[in-house]
């Protein structure tokens, strides 16, 4: 399951979807146990963020792999969702020429040709688009960048685990186009709205959370995703302690009883719904009314809004001292 | 039908199959991620009972276990009576749910429910079992035609049809859930199979789905004798062959349908547990029946209890249960049935 | 015949969905009455009882079932009305005999119902008489098939049927329990009423159990007639291509069938035509071997019940007939000259001749004379009982050039010689 942490709510979902097709070659078991044992990724490396504007530039991406960039790269495509941001964040919307059909954000990807979904990008469609660079990510994508490469094009993979990963991602994806300064920007504006969002909660008593991914089985994120470092963050602490993605045991949540109880849209849309459920009407955060829903795209995908994935959990963890 | 030598006797195994069910559903309240003390599950039960409940261990017996555990016995026995009506109308050993694609059949027709209904929840709630039972007697139809030339049903076809026709449906399935995105991940995870969501509503909603499907074939268990003998025999014998099929497929589907639409694909319960009964009790289904009904209600309780304690609090999907247990079992069976 | 119709097709056509196998079928079977069908292999003779039950088409006609229209009966009423013993009975499951016989009960428990005394009653006494009560307590997957087959006719016995569909009841028998259970079908008919309508592999048996026989073949049936009527020379070789004597058996007075050779095994080559001079079953042997070597075989003149003439009836070999034990008349003689004319070549048997039968032994050794091919077999010694008579033929025969065999074997290759000269 520790591939997910790495990507967006909606990759996690289609890989789920792979894995349902296992489940019917009764291979379930396997899949299961390599998902529930697979550690997290070390975070990506540090890098200078003051580098000139001139190529050829070298950069380290998350796939462990030293890449040159020759030039000013004219043609980008995309194939996450979270580089399409931090490619438009920068400046860069008008030069992506590729994006995945789970683009969502900023509304012009709609505009832009789509080269197939974030699982299997259609490598015909990709070259048809003739890009100097591709922001690929790792995970599913691992097996293809080689065939990226292939058609001739630079290929970066970010992949960021934790928010040093996401700031790492854009300064590097600043580095390899030309929009180091942008990228400086940006970063330095993410920081300043989170450290006011860890301020504004600072000295509070953390309040316990729990965050549900998936209804049944019962999924949350354990220590080392995203989502658990923006609970930290937040000033909040997660009760799961276990690593990763995990199908949780729902006598166990009602046994850590969560002052305040998450759920991703894309598991629940209605709040109410949770009383409903065996033994939860007796939870504290049903009783007391402390069920969010939050918007998957803003709390588990590794981009710029990542911000507004903090702000949304500090606001329903301390609903007196940060709004939405 | 009376025994013969080499089965065992009713009393002592139905007797047998009801303490085991009753201690399999007390071990799965009384156990499970949270440690309960066993006085403290006593307790709980007997404040559910004069309604004084209260305290954290009671929400974990009474509100989170006990609804669970009668879900899954109920799922358990409505899969197993589905194997056990399967293999019988068939006359083969290796039908059930799961391997003839009815399962997959419920599914599919579950979830195109879930995506229509989406943000509705009360529709949803009666609009996705109906929809089950809808997927569940259209594929069994399907694969029953499929598999028939001039009237006759080859065994073989039979299992190649179903087993095609439900890798059809995982494949619509899965090109649903692409294309209705926002749905998907609730989707996905809910067909892995599991209790985690069981509740009083959910028991509600499939209990009377269950009794229905099962009370025709426990009340028809002569003629599900007669077909011991063959589609022509039982006619000779004067049953109306045709009819009587479509009318136990029909229960058999609604089982099924009632044993998905809540908790998703779980197979080999419908193989191997019918198959134990069977070596026990011997053929007849006056005592196979009842006896699948019960050994599958104890089974998946025991599953269920496995797969949410024994990494506790991570849970695993009750299918891995049932699968790890049921692979070997296929095996045995196959190796068994090429000695004889 | 006044016995209540229990079974009754009318110009009915039987076979399955579109293709028909038997069609304007009228045949009927009266309470007490034992009908055979026989009929070669995929005739269609199964397929006439597989649409009583449904398992085949009625496709036109109409098939009525103690009055009536079969179609109007429920699959239990039929049930308690219609017995029917498969051709093949499977249990691979397993269960007391008692049990399975007593799935015979089904059509007259009601819904729920347990089986009660009176229907271990009618269990008890349908396994008593298929000598099966002995097996009551195996489990039926661990019996034989000749067991499993009075099984099931226990089992539909326990039906307590009127009318009893017997598809080739005793293939799976031994010799003893296939008299037995077909000595029962036959006390059943006549001390109980029952009608039974069965399929025959074996022409004797039909003959011998059957009031009346239908024969199917062609795609049809013919009306049924007595066993003696139905089975005749003539039909057999029509219906199944053998040739076969067809007799009525001494000992039990029944029909009897004796295939003397397949109309397939006849070599497929026209040889000519032989004379055979026989008698006494000394020609038998010679017109059967050379039938089937291709020859066009006439013969001599033959009496009545002799078993060469018996067995010239069965070849459809042309000859001369005469009276029992009479001598050759002369018509008879004319009838040899007649067909040794026509010969190709003659062969003399070694019949003993007499003064009834020595104008035969004439008519050839005059043909030998005019250049006609003869061949004689052994020698006369000891075989004439005309003082001489035949033995001056035998010498004139042989000085015309007339060759001698010493064996069947050799005469069939002489003959060959002759005709490819």
């Amino acid at each position: 399951m520790s591939r997910n942490a790495r990507t967006t709510c909606t990759t996690r979902s289609t890989r789920a979807a792979r894995r349902f097709a296992l489940v019917a070659a009764c291979a379930l078991a396997l899949v299961a146990l390599v998902g529930c044992t697979a550690p997290a990724e070390k975070p990506a490396a540090e890098t200078p963020k003051t580098a000139a504007a001139t190529f050829p530039v070298t950069i380290t991406d998350d796939a462990s792999r030293t890449v040159t960039i020759k030039a000013e790269p004219q043609r980008i495509v995309s194939l996450a969702p979270a580089n399409t941001e931090i490619a438009f964040a920068l400046g860069l919307g008008d030069k992506v020429v590729g994006v995945t059909t789970y683009d969502d954000y900023p509304a012009e990807v709609t505009k832009i040709t789509k080269i197939g979904d974030f699982t299997t990008p259609n490598i015909e469609a990709i070259a048809a688009a003739k890009p100097d660079l591709i922001l690929a990510t790792t995970g599913v994508q691992a097996d293809v960048l080689a065939k990226l490469e292939a058609l001739g094009a630079t290929v970066i993979a970010l992949d960021p685990q934790n928010l040093a990963g996401v700031y790492s991602a854009i300064e590097r994806t600043g580095k390899a186009t030309g929009a180091i300064s942008q990228a400086a920007a940006l970063v330095d504006g993410m920081k300043v709205d989170v450290d006011a969002i860890t301020a504004s909660v600072e000295g509070t008593e953390p309040v316990s959370a729990f965050v549900e991914i998936a209804q049944n089985p019962l999924y949350t994120a354990g220590t080392g995703t995203l989502l658990d470092e923006l609970i930290t963050l937040a000033g909040g602490t997660n009760v799961v302690t276990q690593p990763s993605w995990v199908a949780y045991s729902a006598e166990q949540v009602v046994k850590d009883n969560p002052t305040v109880y998450m759920a991703t849209k894309g598991s629940m849309s209605d709040p109410a719904q949770l009383s409903q459920r065996a033994g939860f009407k007796e939870l504290s955060a049903v009783k007391n009314g402390r069920v969010v829903i939050l918007d998957d795209n803003l709390v588990s995908r590794p981009g710029p809004r990542v911000v507004e994935g903090l702000k949304l959990i500090a606001a329903a963890l301390h609903p007196e001292l940060v709004s939405k | 039908m009376s025994r013969t030598r080499r089965h065992g006797s009713s009393v002592v195994a139905f007797t047998a199959l009801s303490l085991g069910l009753v201690g399999a559903m007390v071990a799965g309240v009384a156990l499970g991620a949270v440690s309960v003390a066993p006085g403290e599950v006593l307790g709980a039960l007997l404040r559910a009972v004069t309604g004084t409940a209260g305290g954290l261990s009671d929400t974990l017996v009474v509100g989170v276990r006990l609804p669970r555990v009668v879900m899954a016995a109920l799922v358990g026995a409505a899969l197993a009576g589905a194997g056990a009506l399967y293999q019988a109308l068939f006359r083969n050993p290796l039908a059930d749910p799961y391997i003839l694609g009815v399962s997959s059949g419920a599914g599919l027709g579950a979830m195109i429910a879930f995506v229509a209904t989406a943000g509705a929840t009360v529709l949803r709630f009666g609009a996705v079992p109906l929809a089950a039972f809808a997927g569940a007697m259209l594929t069994m139809l399907l694969v029953v035609r499929l598999a028939s030339t001039r009237g006759r049903l080859d065994p073989t076809s039979l299992l190649l049809a179903g087993v095609a026709l439900s890798y059809t449906l995982a494949a619509v399935t899965s090109f649903l859930m692409v294309v209705s995105r926002e749905q998907m991940s609730a989707i996905v995870y809910w067909m892995m199979g599991g209790f985690s969501q069981a509740s009083w509503p959910y028991i509600g909603m499939i209990a009377p789905m269950f009794v229905l499907g099962a009370i025709l074939p426990l009340l028809s268990t002569r003629e599900l004798n007669l077909m011991l003998l063959g589609d022509e025999r039982a006619g000779h014998l004067g049953l109306s062959v045709e009819r009587f099929k479509l009318l136990m497929l029909a229960s058999a589907s609604l089982m099924t349908a009632a044993a998905v639409a809540v908790a998703g694909l779980i197979g080999f319960v419908g193989l191997m547990v019918p198959h134990m009964a069977r070596i026990v009790l011997g053929p007849d289904h006056r005592r196979l029946l009842p006896a699948s009904l019960i050994a599958g209600a104890i089974v998946l309780v025991l599953a269920d209890l496995v797969a949410r304690t024994i990494i506790a609090p991570i849970e695993i999907p009750v299918g891995i249960v049932t699968a790890v247990l049921g692979g070997p079992f296929f095996i045995w069976l196959l190796v068994r049935g090429e000695r004889r | 015949m006044t016995a209540e119709k229990l079974f009754a097709y009318s110009s009915a056509s039987v076979g399955y969905g579109a293709t028909t196998i038997v069609s304007d079928a009228s045949l009927a079977v009266h309470a007490g009455e034992v009908v055979g069908l026989v009929g070669p292999n995929g005739a269609g003779k199964s397929t006439l009882l597989r649409a009583v039950t449904g398992d085949a088409d009625l496709l036109g006609g109409t098939l009525s079932l103690a009055g009536v229209d079969s179609g109007a009966l429920s699959a239990l009423q039929r049930a308690r009305l219609v017995g029917v013993v498969p051709q093949q009975v499977t249990a691979a499951f397993s269960v007391e005999a008692r049990e399975f016989v007593t799935m015979g009960r089904h059509p007259h428990l009601a819904r729920f119902a347990v089986p009660g005394e009176r229907d271990r009653e009618v269990v008890e006494r349908a396994m008593r008489l298929t000598d099966t009560l002995h097996l009551a307590e195996k489990p039926t997957d661990e019996l034989s098939g000749g067991d499993l087959q009075r099984l099931a006719l226990a089992q539909a016995l326990a039906q307590e049927p009127r009318l009893l569909l017997l598809d080739e009841p005793t293939s799976h028998l031994d010799l003893n329990h296939r008299l037995q259970v077909l000595d029962l079908v036959r006390e059943l008919a006549r001390d109980e009423g029952i009608g039974v309508l069965a399929v025959f592999h074996d022409l004797d048996l039909a003959a011998r159990y059957s009031d009346r026989i239908a024969v199917v073949a062609s795609g049809t049936v013919t009306p049924a007639e007595v066993p003696a009527r139905a089975i005749t020379t003539a039909t057999v070789r029509e219906v199944f291509g053998v040739r076969a004597v067809v007799g009525v058996d001494p000992v039990t007075g029944t029909v009897s069938v004796t295939p003397v050779l397949r109309d397939g095994a006849v070599a497929p080559v026209a040889r000519g035509r032989v004379l055979v001079i026989g008698g006494s079953g000394c020609g038998s042997q010679l017109m059967r071997r050379l039938v089937l070597a291709g020859w066009d075989v006439t013969a001599g003149a033959l009496n009545a019940g002799d078993a060469d003439q018996v067995l010239a009836e069965a070849l459809g070999v042309d000859y001369a007939h005469i009276p029992p034990f009479a001598p050759m008349d002369p018509e008879s003689v004319r009838r040899v000259a007649a067909l040794a004319v026509s010969a190709d070549a003659i062969v003399v048997s070694d019949v003993p001749f007499g003064h009834g039968n020595v104008e035969n032994l004439r008519i050839a050794v005059e043909h030998a004379e005019s250049g006609t091919p003869v061949v004689l077999l052994g020698e006369i010694e000891g075989r004439d009982y005309t003082e001489g008579a035949a033995a001056d033929l035998w010498a004139r025969a042989r000085a015309a050039g007339a060759e001698g065999a010493a064996d069947v074997d050799a005469a069939q290759l002489l003959l060959e010689a002759a005709n490819s000269r």
